[in-house]
Order: C-alpha cells, then structure tokens, then sequence
C-alpha cells in the first residue's frame, strides 16, 4: 500500500514534470500567434489555456487525492517554491511592460497585443520557475 | 551579515535508522521538504523545526546552529 508521502512524493513530481512541459508548449504554440490575432473575436482557446495554467500554478494538482495527500503536496517548501515562481512572473510582467512601453514609441502596439504578449510570458515564466525549483528539490538528494 | 544555518539532520535521522520518507511522515511533510532542509537548501519555519526536533528526540538547537 503506497503511504501518503509516497503518493505526495509520485504526485509532486508529475506536477513539475508538467508544469514545465505545459510552460514551454504555452509558449510554443502562442508565441507564433501574438502579433496574428487582429479578429474581433475573442480566443477563447487562449484563454482556456490561461485559465488551466494559473489554477495548475496557484492550486498545484493532488485534486482526486485524499486531504492528507493534498496538503503533503502543498507543504511549506511547495508554498515556498509557488512563492518564488509567482515573484519571478511578476519581474518577468513587470520588465516586458516596460519594454512594451520603450517599444511604443517606434512601433504601434495595440493593446490586446500588448496583453497578450504580457499574460503569455508572465504565466509561462512562472510555471517554468515553479517546476523547476520543484524538480530541483528532488535532485538534491 | 552573512550567517548560514547549519543542521545534524541527516546524520541524527541515519542513528535511528529512519529514511527521509519515514521521518516526512512523522512530520507529515513531503519527503522533498526533508531532503532540502538536509541538504540547506530550504530554511525550514519554527513550526517544521519543532516536529523535526520531536520526531528525532533532540532538541531544536541540537538540529540547527548558525555559522558565519
């Protein structure tokens, strides 16, 4: 029988084997399409993918699990770590608005660009962080 | 300022005889969150300090010491 540390243990580490794999096909697959989306309609696909990547970021996985489990894998070093990735997304939102705004003086930049371009490298650059503090927290041992 | 802080985790879980996942459980922490506090990586709270103590019979301060 598999204890709870083992299964938060099985648990952690797929998290942040796709948190780091979701990141990178996020950033693959809507970094061709920022500047190509002068539609009027709204990417609900895009915001599909917005929407299941913060609640992976911020809530983390474990949810058909039992209590225990749950809170095994959302420990103080996991709280840490989540911490850690949502300060590297908010420098990374926070250097691309300034470059966006730099930009605007030379090229025209419309705003559900700018938006985009900013939801898409703060969300991946978190996730990014957050799966790799957490794979590295398995290494050390 | 530039102190470091140091632990006896390791060796005092290996006297008795407990792996990383067995002291997790007494913990009720993830084995990751032992491995880093053995490792430095993760300065652990007050809180997680005590239970590591407890579930090791020792005393905080025989766990962790600071270092310049």
């Amino acid at each position: 029988m598999t204890s709870v540390v083992e299964e938060a243990d099985q648990l952690s580490r797929r998290r942040a084997r796709t948190s780091s794999a979701l990141a990178i096909i996020f950033l693959a697959t809507q970094g061709g399409s920022i500047a190509n989306h002068g539609g009027a309609k709204i990417d609900l696909p895009f915001l599909l993918w917005v929407v299941v990547l913060a609640v992976i970021l911020m809530f983390g996985g474990g949810w058909f699990s039992s209590a225990s489990v749950r809170h095994t894998m959302n420990d103080e070093t996991t709280l840490s770590h989540r911490r850690r990735a949502l300060a590297c997304g908010f420098l990374v939102s926070l250097v691309g608005s300034v470059l966006l705004y730099v930009l605007s003086f030379f090229e025209e930049v419309t705003a559900r660009e700018a938006l985009r371009l900013l939801i898409t490298m703060t969300i991946a650059a978190a996730l990014l962080r957050f799966g790799t503090l957490e794979k590295r927290a398995f290494r050390d041992g | 300022m530039a102190e470091r802080l140091r632990n006896r985790l390791k060796e005092l879980r290996a006297e008795l005889d407990l792996t990383q996942a067995q002291l997790a459980e007494r913990c009720e922490v993830s084995r990751k969150t032992i491995n880093t506090v053995e490792n430095g990586v993760f300065i652990p709270s007050t809180v997680l300090a005590l239970k590591l103590a407890a579930a090791l019979e020792r005393s905080v301060e025989e766990l962790f010491w600071l270092t310049d």
